[in-house]
């Protein structure tokens, strides 16, 4: 077997770790006073980035070249530029970088050459057809690839550009200097495996592939992202592969992160690629002092193989790039980071990092905290390190490619040539210049941001985590703050970043890590412990922690609600058939009332029987029919362990998560459990949700959650039946996936629900959450800002939650026309609403409204003062409300009745990529389920999700005012603007998607007195509810229900 | 081909390898070393590797037991340069444990008139039938003998990475072929043969034990080189604390290790030590050196070594934790590179007198079992002042108290 020949690194994986330093070899250090920076130079500051900390150095093109496009315009591979050096001066700069433990990385830029390359002077110069004249992409017409974009919009027209010598026209996705290569022709690839083969023999670690994605051209395509390109990079690889070892490929491709997933192939790719998208959203978040744009994209980032890695950076050689940014954020990162125009270049703006954060030090560590904390191998652009500024003035992307600024001498301490030698000029304003900004100052001023940047990479180096490590996000109310926690072999590093110019404080959910302690890693400072509390931190403007967690966590500490007596020893030797006497007798009655989910609390038991259970591994699952001193009995399902005698529920326990998860058909002493689910890995590491009231839910992975069901209805179970049936029926897709179920059939009688399995949706929060932090923001920008009079700029005030409800509207109207598609399913089969029906819906709706007016009247004396008032309205109104809920019958049309969600509103979405999904199709579990399978009007939900607005507009305006009273005046409303804003948005987008279905009243007075109907419904409910449990909160069904009745 | 080499080629295979590198050309002395190592039969076929000097010429074959001798004249110790020299022998001795495919070799590089013949199977057992990995040696010597080592080495070296190895640098020891292995694939600029023994063992998570050897003689110490020598072993040291870092700062506390043989003491000299001339260079150096430990260690400690300095042999005590944190700061000093790196480390020099002094004060007519006592306190105090190490390596800014 030929032995690979090795690189300089020993370790394989070398770059997961690599602190990656990106320089001009022209612009570094200039050895011979010629103006230009050569390899020599370059020699002679090995030892600056060795005590820099940087691992890697990536090497931008120093080939033999016209230099039309700062070097990527290559006119002959295997040799170095003159100005540059020579091939020797190369090589001793290859030992001494090696000898310093520095690996090298150089350009391999194959799309495309000079054409001023031999291999372009052969082609034009010879007939179609010819071997050299194959060697790039021509044709008789600039007709072909019409689809492919331009990329250089400032300067190019076409892709195509006329060749007089040749007679045809070539294929550039670049300058029209740069003919594209044609990997059609496989001698091309032989050609470039030839280059490949040169610069590694010399010792070369990695190759930077240039523009990969454009390397094949096929007509009808955009001719990016081809399946042949991905063949030829494969070949690459295996070239590669086949003779060296422990050296990588990094492909450049500004892609969105899915289109670039590609390109690792299963590990058989490249080694590496940038992660373009994360850059321009981290200065997003930064400026929006939002957390979102970075959470977003990076959820949006597939997992990519195992020997794989992303490449980050902040700023490049390049533009900033917004390419692969919306529209609406193009422009606002024009307006936000490019008010100069001139510094607008192609699609992105042609700054450095430190003028791009107006020369802010907080916001260049709080940039580089994240550079070095996120996955993935960090970058750093020469200069960066010191803060160097730019010049606009200069062409092209010329300004953010000055020399190095090494000391206040003349050049900056980069040359010794005469100044107007110089191949640029050096940056010399009072703010950017090399007498303010260089490397001998900072190296000498021991709190420069270069010592602060040597520090970083030096601590980040230290940490294996941080290149190699799991990600996962926090969700922290305050959405200032990104929080996350990287993981890896055991060790947990906690990153929290404020990105706001203001202190911010913060409760972090570290409930799982509890008994933890965290370390601030940079003073090794020690912090109070977790606890099962949420954590507070408070943290400076643009302030961050990097938290080493020390110790373990608490074995899942088992709630105390969940704990039993002990249960004596001489009975756990009998095993669990032995125990249900003893469990019957006394400790269920105990047990059941302490229990979370047990719906029946106020109501006293007088007797808990087993009915049937069954053994699986450990645990015992038990059917429990609950009798009552009055009322009808209940039936629960209880897995239970025994730990050590102590009586425990079995969903604290891992082992039987994954039984459950991977349950097939089970037999029990009476029944059964059937059911599969899809997916059932067990290997799947296991957590347990907290926030259900009446059931349990416990989160395989990343991948999938199962909804225990506690109390036992014979049935078809809603969640369940809706769940299936869309997914299986229908093509509404903004629902979990349906991933199966398990149901429990006994002898002779129906079969109830256990357990519900769905696929785990990625997403940002759910949409209560994420609206009332919304709000709280708009309350922030309005509590200074003058009322507005016309509507529309009342609309630009609300921002971009009008886009969020207009979306929500439309998904709820497809869940509607999903659910009321004909169907031979008569449990889905629509309904018209007949008169029967209207009048038994209106009189039940008046019922309950004469029931909550007279709590109402009898509760007035314990009421706030401030809802006095709006109580002693509501109670005047009685008749108005009434009325209100008399829907004529005659020459109206109430539209069908369908299977709706049943429980809509905020807290039943989640927040996922701009979009919503819809959840919990369970309905009011405290009803009974005839309830809540029956068919309504789909305005019922509607009417629900209404509601839920006007509350998160008042519960997040009571919240924020209790921190800001003085502002409660000018804000309320603001609070009514937009709640009517969203309200009108949300209803206009479900009427517009929905009406074609036919399954809304068809008249436009239809339609509003239902829908008034159902919201004063609701909001009678709420009353109801606000009096029984909130009397503080009662302001806001009323100010409902006196809006409605106006 | 040198005698080596066909000695080498002619035995083929051995389980277990012994390298004598002796710190004189004494011929008679080796001769006895290797009469009384042979002494023992090995299980298992073994190649003594030693130097080639003789009285008479000739080595006995040793026919008829399990010994196989080859004479190498690489190995050697060159007191000028001796962390270099003692270097180049030990990797001479790992390459042939590997070439013989040896299990686990045995180094014996202390002064050869000690050696018994329960030296090779206290190395060596522990590895053969135990699977260690490293067989570290302890000593029995008086309060006196060893300072560097008792001052510096042990401390540290237990301290960061969490076990109680008594003497990390030997120079005596038993390695497995596992660690040999290792040593010889990291690059040598990387790593020294003997400084990384210990730590290479214990970061790696190899099983390291110590193996009670009884008396040692030490080379008389050349208080005028004294400098030279603690650069050579801070300066080995401090490397591996640069390369190990992301090792040592996860590891917390410390464990004893696993110790073979028999525990024997060594009282020290009768009568009072006279402290006069080390606390006399202790003050020239604060008097000259402010400069350069200015760059080195913070306001605090430097008002205590200027407090310190106004004291006669009365009242000159330097407490653990100001020589633990002196230690560390250097460490740190070296890896930032404060000052050039010799210079650097030749001037702890007249601190570590002071910190003799007020060891020799503190012992004064102390029992060996205190004396020991005495020692552990010491590394309990660099084990407490660990986290000022972490928090000054992570953040090295001079801005502190």
């Amino acid at each position: 077997m030929v032995k690979r020949r090795p690189g300089s690194a020993s370790d394989p994986l070398w770059y997961k770790d690599a602190i990656i330093y990106e320089l001009h070899v022209k612009a570094f250090n200039d050895s011979n006073a010629d103006g230009i920076g050569d390899f020599q130079g370059l020699i002679q500051k090995l030892d600056y980035l060795q005590t820099l900390g940087v691992t890697c150095i990536w090497l931008l093109p120093f080939f033999p070249s016209p230099m039309r496009d700062d070097g990527y315009d290559i006119a002959d591979y295997m040799n170095v530029h003159p100005g540059y050096g020579t091939m020797d001066d190369f090589k001793a700069f290859m030992t001494a970088a090696h000898e310093r433990d520095l690996q090298v990385m150089i350009e391999l830029v194959i799309n495309h050459t000079s054409d001023q390359h031999p291999w372009f002077q052969a082609a034009r110069n010879s007939p179609p057809g010819s071997p050299e004249r194959d060697y790039y992409v021509w044709s008789d017409t600039d007709e072909k690839y019409k689809e492919a974009r331009i990329i250089f919009t400032d300067t190019e027209k076409s892709n195509w550009t006329w060749d007089p010598v040749a007679k045809a026209y070539f294929w550039h996705r670049f300058f029209s200097h740069q003919p594209d290569l044609n990997f059609d022709n496989p001698h091309v690839l032989e050609e470039v495996l030839t280059v490949m083969r040169f610069w590694l023999d010399l010792g070369v670690d990695g190759l930077r592939l240039d523009a990969i994605p454009y390397l094949i051209e096929r007509d009808g395509t955009n001719c990016e992202n081809l399946p042949e390109t991905h063949v030829i990079i494969k070949k690459i690889r295996r070239a590669m592969d086949a003779d060296y070892a422990n050296r990588i490929i990094l492909a450049e491709a500004n892609q969105w992160p899915s289109d670039v997933r590609p390109y690792f192939g299963d590990g058989d790719e490249c080694h590496m690629t940038f992660h373009f998208p994360v850059m321009p959203r981290i200065y997003m978040a930064l400026r929006q002092e939002d957390r979102l744009p970075i959470v977003d994209i990076m959820m949006q980032t597939p997992p990519i193989p195992e020997t794989c890695q992303w490449g980050l950076f902040l700023r490049n050689h390049d533009e900033l790039t917004l390419e692969m940014v919306t529209n609406d954020e193009r422009d606002y990162m024009y307006l936000a980071y490019s008010a100069d125009p001139r510094t607008r270049i192609n699609l992105g703006i042609r700054r450095r990092l430190a003028p791009l954060v107006d020369n802010s030090r907080r916001r260049i560590e709080l940039l580089n905290s994240l550079l070095f904390s996120l996955p993935g191998t960090p970058i750093i652009y020469y200069g960066d390190e010191i803060g160097m500024g730019d010049n606009v003035y200069l062409g092209d992307r010329n300004g953010v490619r000055t020399p190095m600024q090494w000391n206040p001498d003349r050049n900056a301490g980069f040359s010794r040539a005469n100044p107007a030698m110089l191949y640029s000029p050096v940056i010399m304003d009072p703010v950017w210049g090399y007498q303010a900004v260089n490397v001998e100052a900072q190296q000498s001023e021991p709190s420069s941001l270069l010592n602060w940047m040597r520090n970083m990479i030096a601590l980040r180096k230290l940490f294996r985590v941080f290149g190699r490590g799991t990600l996962d996000f926090l969700a922290p109310a305050n959405r200032k703050i990104l929080a996350y926690l990287r993981r890896l072999d055991g060790e947990q590093i906690l990153c929290v970043m404020n990105l706001s110019r203001f202190a911010q404080p913060v409760d972090l959910d570290l409930a799982e890590l509890a008994g933890m302690t965290p370390v601030e890693m940079l003073g090794y400072v020690e912090f109070p412990a977790i606890t099962r509390d949420p954590y507070r931190l408070t943290l400076g403007p643009y302030g961050f922690f990097w938290l080493e967690l020390h110790g373990e966590p608490h074995a899942a500490e088992v709630p105390a609600e969940t704990v039993s007596n002990l249960i004596p020893a001489s009975d756990l030797s009998m095993g669990w058939a032995g125990l249900i006497p003893n469990l019957e007798a006394t400790v269920l009655a105990e047990y059941l009332p302490k229990q979370r989910w047990f719906g029946a609390k106020s109501r006293k038991i007088q007797n808990v029987r087993v009915t049937d259970w069954a053994e699986l591994g450990n645990a015992a699952l038990m059917f429990l029919q609950v009798e009552y001193q009055s009322g009808p009995p209940e039936e629960y399902f209880t897995p239970f362990i025994m730990t050590d005698g102590v009586l425990q529920d079995a969903v604290q326990d891992d082992a039987f998560c994954i039984a459950l998860l991977t349950l097939n058909e089970f037999t029990t002493k009476r029944g059964k459990i059937t059911g599969q689910v899809l997916d059932a890995d067990p290997s799947l590491s296991v957590r347990r949700g907290s926030a259900e009231q009446s059931n349990s839910s416990v989160i395989y992975g990343d991948r999938l959650i199962l909804k225990l069901f506690r109390k036992q209805q014979a049935g078809p179970n809603p969640e369940i039946e809706i769940g299936k049936y869309l997914a299986e029926k229908t093509t509404f897709d903004r629902v979990p996936p349906f991933a199966g179920s398990l149901e429990y059939i006994r002898e002779s009688e129906a079969s109830s629900a256990i357990a519900i399995v769905q696929g785990l949706v990625p997403n940002e929060g759910d949409g209560w959450k994420w609206t009332t932090e919304e709000l709280e923001r708009f309350y922030e920008n309005c509590a200074r800002t003058t009322f507005p009079q016309a509507s529309e700029s009342a609309r630009d005030h609300v921002g971009a939650y009008i886009e969020a409800a207009s979306v929500l509207g439309k998904r709820t109207a497809e869940l509607h026309l999903a659910l009321a598609a004909e169907t031979e399913d008569p449990a889905f089969t629509p309904e018209p609403f007949s008169t029967g029906d209207i009048e038994a819906t209106a009189g039940q709706m008046r019922e309950e409204a004469a029931q909550a007016l007279e709590l109402l009247k009898s509760t007035l004396s314990r009421l706030p003062d401030e809802a006095l008032e709006m109580a002693g309205l509501a109670l005047g109104r009685r008749r108005q409300i009434i009325d209100r809920l008399l829907l004529p019958v005659h020459n109206h049309s109430y539209g069908k009745r369908i299977r709706t969600h049943g429980d809509y509103h905020l807290g039943q979405v989640l927040r996922a990529r701009n979009d919503f999904v819809i959840l919990d199709f369970e309905g009011e579990p405290a009803r009974p389920l005839a309830q809540r399978r029956a068919k309504y009007s789909p305005l019922k939900d509607v009417a629900g999700m209404l509601r839920s607005f006007s509350y998160a507009a008042n519960s997040t305006l009571m919240t924020y005012t209790m921190r800001h009273p003085e502002d409660f005046a000018s804000l309320a409303p603001w609070a009514r603007l937009w709640e009517q804003t969203v309200a009108a948005e949300f209803l206009s987008s479900y009427r517009q998607t929905a009406e074609p279905g036919n399954v809304l009243p068809e008249s436009d007075e239809g339609f509003r007195r239902l829908l008034d109907a159902c919201l004063l419904e609701k909001g009678m409910y709420e009353l109801m509810y606000e009096l029984n449990n909130r009397p503080t909160w009662v302001r806001i069904p009323l100010a409902g229900i006196l809006a409605l009745t106006s | 081909m040198g005698m080596a080499e066909s000695g080498i080629e002619q035995i083929g295979v051995a389980e277990v390898v012994v390298g004598l590198v002796p710190a004189s050309h004494d011929a008679q002395t080796l001769e006895a070393a290797i009469s009384r190592i042979v002494e023992f039969t090995p299980p298992v076929k073994a190649v003594l590797i030693h130097p080639p000097y003789s009285a008479n010429g000739a080595y006995p074959p040793y026919t008829g037991t399990q010994w196989r001798l080859v004479a190498n004249p690489q190995l050697a110790q060159d007191p000028s340069s001796l962390a270099q020299s003692l270097g180049d022998s030990f990797r001479v001795i790992f390459d042939l444990t590997q070439r013989l495919g040896g299990r686990a070799c045995a180094i014996i590089a202390s002064d050869l008139s000690t050696v018994t013949s329960e030296w090779v199977p206290l190395l060596l057992q522990p590895i053969v039938e135990e699977q260690f990995d490293l067989v570290a040696p302890c000593y029995a010597r008086h309060p006196f003998e060893g300072l560097i080592n008792r001052a510096i080495v042990y401390p540290l070296i237990r301290a960061l990475y969490g076990k109680r190895v008594r003497n990390p640098l030997g120079p005596d020891f038993g390695i497995s072929s596992t660690l040999v292995e290792r040593l010889a694939t990291t690059p040598t600029r990387r790593v020294h043969p003997i400084a990384s023994l210990a730590t290479e063992a214990a970061t790696s998570g190899l099983k390291i034990c110590q193996s009670h050897l009884g008396p040692r003689i030490f080379p008389p110490m050349d208080w005028t080189n004294l400098s030279s020598l603690l650069a050579q072993v801070l300066g080995a040291l401090f490397l591996d604390v640069e390369r190990y870092a992301p090792h040592w700062q996860r590891a917390r506390d410390s464990q004893p290790i696993p110790e073979f043989g028999h525990p024997t003491f060594v009282a020290g000299p009768e009568g009072a030590v006279d402290v006069t001339r080390l606390i006399e260079s202790f003050q020239l150096g604060a008097r000259n050196l402010p400069e350069v430990w200015g760059m080195i260690l913070p306001p605090s400690t430097l008002v205590e070594l200027r407090r310190l300095a106004k004291h006669d042999a009365a009242g000159f005590r330097m407490p653990d934790e100001t020589w633990a944190r002196i230690v560390y700061d250097f460490a740190l000093g070296h890896r930032v590179r404060a000052i050039n790196r010799d210079q650097m480390l030749r001037a702890i020099t007249p601190i570590y007198l002071g910190w003799v002094a007020s060891y020799a004060l503190e012992l004064d007519n102390m029992a060996p079992e205190a004396v020991e006592q005495r020692l552990e306190m010491l590394c309990v105090a660099f084990e407490h002042t660990k986290s000022y190490l972490v928090s000054r390596w992570r953040w090295p800014d001079r801005f502190n108290p």
